[in-house]
């Protein structure tokens, strides 16, 4: 991993389109402001990474689970659309 | 029509070409799947499913938001509209990937929904900036609130 120091106000470039600029340094917290073309996108890591753990959950499947929770589903479906003008 | 068959972990599965979805993105998790097969399979409605053109041909179960939160109102970016090239904001169907859960309720995951341009096939998992929204939201719970009663 490459580290480099930088002070409050300083920028770091990645390639010649994202710029990285440290804002302000409080504690254990620093603020970040990027730069970069919109094709990018860019992400609290652990965010992407819990969006990636859920899809694998998800794709786990048990289809017998599955079948049984549909069931249950259409009829929550089916008795909420017969209560909803209550 | 052309239909072609598929084995994913739900059995042996009929499809057309209309049916297939580009991933520009992939999907976080599968990030080289490039397509996935958008199906609804009688035996699971209301749940959707994508099925992706892996080596396991993993199937992802998904859920119309709508059905159980009717305010819910993700905001995409430009850009990702751009990659969904919609004509019309009507072209766009929103869906949740479902993640069932042993001896629980399923949680719907609310911050990172799947928008589908159906007419163009493509779709795009994005990730919303609204910090509210939960990965894992138990909609099972309020919908029991709302609309289910002690009955038998």
């Amino acid at each position: 991993m490459l580290v480099l120091s930088r002070q409050v106000d300083e920028s770091l470039l990645i390639g010649d389109e994202i710029s990285v600029k440290i804002l302000e340094v409080n504690g254990d917290t620093v603020k970040i402001g990027i730069e970069a073309p919109k094709s990018v996108a860019i992400y609290r890591k652990e965010l992407y990474e819990a969006i990636t753990e859920e899809n694998r959950n998800a794709s786990q499947i048990n289809s017998q689970g599955l079948k049984t929770l549909s069931a249950t589903l259409l009829q929550q479906k089916d008795s909420s659309t017969h209560t909803n003008d209550e | 029509m052309d239909k072609k068959t598929i084995d994913t972990p739900l059995g042996t599965i009929e499809y057309q070409d209309k049916d297939r979805i580009f991933l520009p993105r992939g999907i976080p998790g599968f990030e080289s799947v490039r397509y996935a097969i958008w199906l609804a399979l009688p035996e699971y409605e209301p749940i959707k499913w994508f099925i992706l053109e892996n080596e396991h041909a993993n199937a992802l179960p998904l859920f119309d938001p709508f059905l159980v939160l009717s305010d819910y109102d993700p905001v995409i970016t430009d850009e990702e509209v751009e990659l969904l090239e919609p004509e019309s904001p009507d072209d766009l169907a929103i869906l949740c990937v479902m993640t069932p859960r042993e001896n629980q309720a399923p949680t719907l995951n609310l911050r990172s929904p799947i928008v589908v341009n159906a007419r163009k096939q493509i779709a795009v998992q994005v990730i919303l900036q609204d910090e509210t929204l939960p990965i894992r939201y138990e909609w099972d719970k309020s919908s029991a609130n709302e609309t289910q009663e002690p009955s038998e």
